[in-house]
C-alpha cells in the first residue's frame, strides 16, 4: 500500500502485471502492490517475503528478465523499477504460491542438518548419478540460460589516495574531509543515493531534515574535481596491496554492469552495520520484517508494510519504529519489549503473516497482525575487513563484533561498522578518521564545523532466540534454524567452522550478512562458551554477488585473446586459404584451387609445387631476436648447446636450445650479420619464451656478459622462398644476383631499392631462401613473389604443405621437442658440444636422460593393410596386446607425402634407432586405427641433402 | 636499375582514424624509430653522442623531445640517422602500431590498461593494454599515444572501440566515469 500519491510504470511479476516508481527497488513496489509472497526457501521450498531493504537481503532473490538476457538470483531490493521490468520468482514450481517441492517441508524432521551425509551414502555410484541430480534440482536458486550472456558488461581500473566504502553519515565526512584536504578520493555507495540510514530515517541534522544536509554534502564532494562518486557500486573484496573490487551496476544505455579493480594508498571502510533477527518459532513467515526496513520502506518509499503492524525487539528502535509508523498513519497493534523479556513465541500465515503468539510472562495473547517488525541490535558490517584473514573482535557495549584495527593494511573503519551507532557519532567519526588519514598521505585537513545530529545512545539487552517449540529460523537464504545449530554441536561439530560446513549457515552468497552472529550465539550457548570464545566464521569475498560475465568483461569472441595478422594477412584470405591459429598468430592452412574438393588435394599439389617448382610462405611469425654487443657469441654459446663463436660473418647455423633441466627448449637457425652482431630465429610459439630465457640469462645467470637483446618479429616481414626455381625467382626480383650465396649463407639485398635481408636456408629440403623486408612494405612484397611465383609454375602454400614437406626430411617441430624430449631422444646428442658450459648441459648428462631405453626419433611408414596412420597413436611389438604396460611410444607427427606416395610419421619409440627395419604395431585407440608400421630413418627424402644444396 | 617498386603501408592503414563521442583513435606516423642499448659502462658516452646530435636522453619512465625511455637499459630515438654510437642499435621504424587516444582518453584507457593514469605529460609507461603488453606514453593531459605490436593493430582498435563505445555510452548518461 502506497501511503501517498506518486507516477507508477507497469512491470511485472511471475506474469502479472504491477505498477512501480521508476527507480524504486523492485522490494518496495511488491510491497505497495500487495505482494507477499516472493519466493521459495532453499531447501524446504517455505513461502517467504521480503525481509530486508539492501543487499543483504536472504529471501527476495528473483530472476529478472527472461531467456538469454535472464538474469538470476537479484535482489528485489536492490533491483531498481524501469517501466516493463520483468521479474520472475525462483526455485518453485508450478508457482511461487503452490509450490509441489513444499513437501520437502513436511518431511522436515528428517531433512536437518548432515542429513545428506547421513543418508546418501550407499550405494556409493548413486551418489553422483542419482542422488546428487536429485538435490540439487529440489534445492536451488535461480538457473541460467546456458547460453551466452548477450548483454554488455565492463571492466575497469581506478586509482585514488582514498577510497571512501559507504556514503551515510560516516562515509559523507570522511569524503568530505578528505576531498577538502586535496587527496584524490573515491567514495564508492552500493546504494543509487547516497546517505546510509539516513535515507530510510526521520532525523535531523543541524535542525533541518537529514537528507537536506545529504544534498548539500554531496553537493560539494560533485565539486571536487579530486573527488569521484560512484553510486550503483558495491565495493565487493579487500585484496593484496590496497587493491578492491568493486561492482558497480549500471544498466542502462546497453550496459549491464561494470567490474572495477580500484587501488587506493588508504580505504576508509564505512559500511555500517546490519540488522539482525530474533530466533523464534516461525519467523520466517511472509510479513515478518526487520524493523528497520519497516521503517525504510515507511520514510523512503512511502510504502506501508502492513496495516496492522507489531514491533518486537531489544532497542531503542522498537519505540522508533512506532513512532515513524503512526506518523505514517499505519496502526501499530502491538509493542513486544524484548529487553523486559516480553517474547513473541510463534506466528500463523503461511502465505502472508495472520497473527502472532506473544508471551508477556503472565500472559500469552494472539494478536492479529499482518506485518511484523523485528530488531534484534546491529551487527558492524566488518565483512570487508576479514577478507584478508582478520578476525573481528567482540564487543559488549554493543552486543557484537568489531573489526580489528589493522586487518586489512592501511585501512581504518569509521561510524557504524566501527561500532558507533548514532549519528552525531557517525559524523565526527567520519571526520575525525579521516583527518588522521589524510596526516597519513602527507596533507592537512581543513577543520571542519560539525553539524548538530542525533546523540542518542545506543542500549542493547541481547536477546538471541526465544524458548520454546518449532522452528525458529537463523539463517532464511541457508534453511537453517536454532535445531541445526544444536544438532551440529551435539555430534561435535562445536567449532564455530565446522558448524558452518556441517548446517551450510553463512555460506553461499549471503555470507552470513543477516545470521552469523545470532548462530554463533546460539552456538556458544549449547557448547557452553561465551561468544567471544565461540568466535565468528570467516567472511569471504565477494560481499554481494558477482557476476562471472562481470569479472571477465571484454573477454567474449574476439576479446578472448590478442589477434595477431602478418602483413601478407588479407591477401592469403582473399585467395580463400582457410586460417589457422597458431601462437597468436594466423597462418594459412591450405590455398584451395579452382577443382579441388578437399584440402588434401591443395596439399598435395602445393608440396608437389616446391618440390618440382616455386613456393611462397609466410614466415614472418617465426621469432626474430637481434643480439648485440661485444659478448654476443659468448651469449649464444652459453644458450645454444652448439656453438655459434665459431660462426663466420655472412653464414647461418642451426641451433638446439636446452632448459636448464637438460630437456630441449627450442631450435631455428641464427645468422651472423657482423662480428658482434647476429639474428636468432625463433619457433613461432616459442618466441615469447626464447626472448624471456634470454632476457633471464643475461639478467640472472650470466650479467658478466655485455649483450644486448630485442625482439625484431615483428620489425621484419619474411618470406620464404622454396624450390628448385627459388633462385630464378629472387634474381628476377632483387636488385642483384644471388648465385653465390651460398647454403646456410645470409645477405644484405635490396629490393626495388628497399635494404632487406637474405638468408639461404631451408624447412623444405629443397634450395630455399627466407627474405626479410621491413614490414611495411611486407604486403606488397608478398603480393610480388606470389605473381613471380605463378610465372614460374609455383605459387602461395600452406602449413599443411609446409609439414608434410618437413615430415619428409625428418626435420622436427614443436610436435616432437614438447618438452619432455633430450637432444639424445631427438638425435642430436652430439649437438650438445662438451667444450664450453651451456644453459642445460650438466643437466642433460644425468643418468636416464640418455642412452638406456629411452624413447628416440623413428620415422614410421603404413607396411600392412591399413595405410592410414594418426598423430596421438601408440606403438607396440607387432604381436602385442596394445594395453598401456605394453606401450613403447607415440606417433607425434603424421602427413601424407605426395612424393612418396604414402603416409609417413614421425614418432618415439623406445630404443628406436636400433629397431631400423622392424615392423610394429601402431593403435589409435581414440580414432579406432590399428596399423602394421615399419622403423625407419626419420630423414625420408633426400637424406644426402643433394637438393637444398642445389 | 629496380625491378619492382615495393609500396609501404602503415600498421593501422585500413582501420583508423574514427571517432567515438568525443574519443578520436589516430594512427601515428612515428618516422624512423631506433632502440638505443648502451653497451656496458658506456652509457655516459652514448648520451653525450646522442646529444652532440640533439637528442635529449630521456630518464626512466619520461619521453624526451625525440627519445623515450623503452625499457632496462633501452630508449628508442625517433630521428632519421644515428651517429656511430657505443650501443646496440635496432631498427624499430616497422615493428610497432602506434595509435593517439584523444578527448576522454583516461576514460578509455582506464578500462584497459591497470595503471594509473594521472600523471604529468611525457610519462612512459610499459603495461597492458588488454592483454597486450604495450608502450603508454601521456603526450598531452588528454591525449595518449599506445604501441602495441604492429601484428596486434587490428586488436588494439577493437579493445580501444570497445572501451570508447562504452565510455559514450556512458557519457549518453550524463556519467563522467
Amino acid at each position: 500500500m502506497r501511503l501517498y500519491d506518486v507516477v507508477t510504470v507497469p512491470f511485472t511479476f511471475d506474469g502479472v502485471t504491477y505498477r512501480g516508481v521508476v527507480g524504486e527497488t523492485l522490494a518496495a513496489a511488491l510491497i505497495a502492490n500487495g505482494v507477499k509472497v516472493v519466493a521459495r526457501s532453499f531447501k524446504y521450498h517455505r513461502p517467504r517475503g521480503v525481509m530486508g531493504s539492501g543487499s543483504e537481503e536472504p529471501n527476495a532473490l528473483v530472476t529478472i528478465g527472461r531467456g538469454v538476457a535472464a538474469e538470476p538470483n537479484v535482489r528485489a531490493t536492490v533491483q531498481e523499477v524501469y517501466g516493463g521490468l520483468e521479474a520472475f520468482s525462483q526455485n518453485a514450481w508450478p508457482s511461487v504460491k503452490t509450490d509441489v517441492m513444499a513437501v520437502n517441508d513436511l518431511v522436515s524432521p528428517f531433512l536437518g542438518a548432515g542429513f545428506y551425509y547421513k543418508t546418501f551414502m550407499w550405494p556409493k555410484a548413486f551418489w553422483e548419478k542419482v542422488y546428487e541430480p536429485i538435490i540439487r534440482r529440489a534445492a536451488g536458486l535461480g538457473g541460467l540460460s546456458g547460453k551466452a550472456d548477450p548483454e554488455t558488461y565492463e571492466k575497469a581500473f581506478a586509482f585514488c589516495d582514498v577510497l571512501v566504502i559507504g556514503a551515510g553519515p560516516a562515509g559523507l565526512m570522511a569524503a568530505l574531509v578528505a576531498g577538502e584536504a586535496g587527496a584524490d578520493v573515491i567514495l564508492a555507495e552500493e546504494d543509487y543515493a547516497l546517505g546510509g540510514r539516513l535515507l530510510a530515517e526521520v532525523e535531523d541534522i543541524d535542525g533541518l531534515p537529514a537528507m537536506e544536509w545529504v544534498a548539500s554534502v554531496e553537493a560539494r564532494l560533485q565539486a571536487m574535481p579530486n573527488v569521484r562518486v560512484m553510486t550503483r557500486t558495491s565495493v565487493t573484496g579487500a585484496y593484496d596491496q590496497g587493491t578492491f573490487g568493486a561492482f558497480e551496476r549500471v544498466d542502462r544505455a546497453g550496459l549491464k554492469a561494470c567490474f572495477w579493480r580500484i587501488v587506493a594508498r588508504r580505504s576508509v571502510l564505512c559500511a555500517g552495520a546490519l540488522e539482525r533477527g530474533i530466533a523464534f518459532a516461525n519467523n520466517d513467515r511472509p510479513g515478518v520484517m526487520m524493523a528497520g526496513a519497516v521503517r525504510a520502506y515507511v520514510n523512503r518509499w512511502g510504502v506501508a508494510t502492513g496495516a496492522r503492524v507489531a514491533v518486537f525487539g531489544n532497542t531503542d528502535d522498537v519505540a522508533r519504529t512506532a513512532r515513524d509508523l503512526e506518523a505514517a498513519g499505519i496502526e501499530v497493534v502491538a509493542l513486544i519489549d524484548a529487553a523486559v523479556g516480553e517474547r513473541v513465541i510463534g506466528t500463523k500465515g503461511r502465505h502472508g503473516l495472520t497473527s502472532i503468539t506473544v508471551d508477556r510472562g503472565r500472559v500469552v495473547e494472539q494478536i492479529e497482525v499482518d506485518c511484523l517488525a523485528v530488531t534484534g541490535g546491529w551487527n558492524p558490517t566488518v565483512h570487508l575487513t576479514c577478507h584478508m584473514n582478520g578476525r573481528p573482535v567482540w564487543d559488549d557495549a554493543i552486543a557484537s563484533f568489531v573489526p580489528t584495527p589493522g586487518a586489512v593494511p592501511d585501512m581504518v573503519t569509521a561510524g557504524a561498522c566501527h561500532g558507533v551507532f548514532h549519528t552525531m557519532g557517525c559524523l565526527l567519526d567520519g571526520a575525525q578518521i579521516a583527518e588522521a588519514v589524510v596526516k597519513t598521505l602527507g596533507l592537512k585537513a581543513k577543520p571542519v564545523v560539525l553539524p548538530d545530529a542525533d546523540a542518542t545512545p545506543y542500549v542493547i539487552t541481547p536477546v538471541w532466540s526465544v524458548a520454546g517449540k518449532g522452528r525458529k529460523w537463523i539463517d532464511y537464504q541457508n534453511d537453517v534454524h536454532v535445531k541445526d545449530i544444536e544438532l551440529a554441536a551435539r555430534e561435535n561439530f562445536r567449532s564455530v567452522e565446522h558448524m558452518k560446513r556441517y548446517t551450510t549457515q553463512g555460506m553461499a552468497p549471503d555470507q552470513g550478512k543477516s545470521s552469523n552472529v545470532v548462530a554463533l550465539a546460539v552456538l556458544a550457548d549449547v557448547t557452553g562458551r561465551g561468544i567471544p570464545e565461540t568466535g565468528t566464521t570467516t567472511f569471504r569475498p565477494p560481499f554481494v554477488p558477482v557476476p562471472i560475465a562481470a569479472m571477465g568483461a571484454g573477454g567474449a569472441g574476439m576479446g578472448f585473446a590478442p589477434q595477431r595478422f602478418a602483413t601478407s594477412h588479407d591477401a592469403t584470405v582473399a585467395a580463400g586459404a582457410p586460417m589457422i591459429e597458431a601462437g597468436l598468430w594466423y597462418r594459412p592452412s591450405y590455398f584451395p584451387n579452382e577443382g579441388e574438393k578437399n584440402w588434401r588435394q591443395s596439399c598435395d599439389r602445393e608440396v608437389n609445387m616446391v618440390r618440382e617448382a616455386v613456393g611462397v610462405v609466410d614466415v614472418s611469425t617465426l621469432g626474430k631476436i637481434d643480439i648485440q654487443g661485444p659478448d654476443a657469441a659468448a651469449l649464444l654459446d652459453f644458450v645454444y648447446s652448439n656453438t655459434f663463436s665459431t660462426l663466420k660473418v655472412g653464414r647461418a647455423r642451426y641451433g638446439l636450445m636446452l632448459r636448464e633441466d637438460g630437456h630441449v627448449l627450442d631450435d631455428g637457425t641464427t645468422a651472423r650479420l657482423g662480428e658482434n652482431h647476429y639474428v636468432m630465429t625463433t619457433t613461432t610459439a616459442a618466441s615469447g619464451l626464447v626472448m624471456r630465457h634470454l632476457e633471464f640469462v643475461l639478467q640472472v645467470l650470466r650479467p658478466d656478459l655485455d649483450a644486448r637483446v630485442i625482439s625484431v618479429t615483428e620489425q621484419w616481414a619474411q618470406f620464404g622462398v622454396a624450390g628448385p626455381k627459388s633462385r630464378e625467382l629472387l634474381n628476377g626480383l632483387l636488385d642483384q644476383g644471388i648465385d653465390e650465396l651460398p647454403f646456410m649463407g645470409c645477405a644484405d639485398v635490396t629490393v626495388g631499392g628497399v635494404r632487406a635481408r637474405l638468408f639461404r636456408i631451408s624447412f623444405s629440403g629443397e634450395m630455399a631462401f627466407e627474405l626479410a623486408v621491413p614490414a611495411r612494405f611486407g604486403a606488397d612484397l608478398y603480393g610480388a613473389l606470389v605473381d613471380r611465383a605463378a610465372v614460374l609454375g609455383g605459387g602461395p602454400y600452406g602449413m599443411e604443405a609446409l609439414n608434410v614437406l618437413r615430415i619428409e626430411k625428418g626435420f622436427i617441430t614443436h610436435a616432437e621437442i614438447h618438452g619432455r624430449v633430450t637432444a639424445f631422444d631427438i638425435g642430436m646428442d652430439r649437438m650438445v658440444s662438451l667444450k664450453k658450459d651451456c644453459v642445460g648441459q650438466a643437466m642433460s648428462r644425468r643418468a636416464g636422460l640418455l642412452g638406456g631405453d629411452r624413447a628416440q626419433l623413428v620415422g614410421l611408414k603404413p607396411v600392412g593393410d591399413v595405410k592410414q596412420l594418426s598423430a596421438g597413436a601408440h606403438l607396440f611389438e607387432s604381436d602385442a596386446e596394445p594395453v598401456r604396460v605394453n606401450g613403447q611410444g607415440y606417433i607425434t607427427s603424421v602427413g601424407f607425402s605426395p612424393t612418396l606416395g604414402s603416409m609417413l610419421a614421425l614418432g618415439f619409440l623406445d630404443r628406436g634407432r636400433a629397431r631400423h627395419g622392424e615392423v610394429i604395431r601402431m593403435v589409435d585407440h581414440m580414432r579406432g586405427l590399428d596399423a602394421q608400421v615399419e622403423v625407419c630413418d626419420p630423414v625420408f627424402f633426400d637424406p644426402e641433402g643433394g637438393r637444398v644444396r642445389g | 636499375m629496380s625491378v619492382v617498386n615495393l609500396i609501404a603501408k602503415s600498421a593501422c592503414a585500413g582501420l583508423l582514424p574514427v571517432t567515438i563521442g568525443d574519443v578520436t583513435l589516430a594512427e601515428v606516423d612515428q618516422g624512423s624509430m631506433w632502440s638505443v642499448s648502451p653497451f656496458q659502462g658506456v652509457e655516459k658516452d652514448c648520451v653525450v653522442a646522442l646529444k652532440r646530435v640533439g637528442i635529449a636522453w630521456p630518464e626512466v619512465g619520461q619521453r624526451s623531445a625525440n627519445a623515450a625511455w623503452f625499457g632496462l637499459d633501452q630508449v628508442i630515438v625517433f630521428a632519421q640517422e644515428l651517429p656511430n654510437l657505443p650501443a646496440a642499435v635496432t631498427d624499430q621504424s616497422d615493428a610497432w602500431a602506434v595509435v593517439s587516444v584523444s578527448g576522454n582518453s583516461q576514460g578509455v584507457l582506464a578500462r584497459l590498461v591497470p595503471v594509473a593514469l594521472r600523471v604529468p605529460v611525457g610519462t612512459v609507461m610499459r603495461t597492458l593494454v588488454g592483454h597486450m603488453t604495450a608502450h603508454v606514453t601521456c603526450v598531452a593531459h588528454d591525449r595518449f599515444e599506445v604501441m602495441v605490436m604492429r601484428s596486434m593493430a587490428r586488436t588494439l582498435v577493437h579493445d580501444l572501440t570497445n572501451a570508447a563505445e562504452a565510455l559514450a555510452a556512458r557519457g549518453a548518461l550524463g556519467a563522467d566515469i
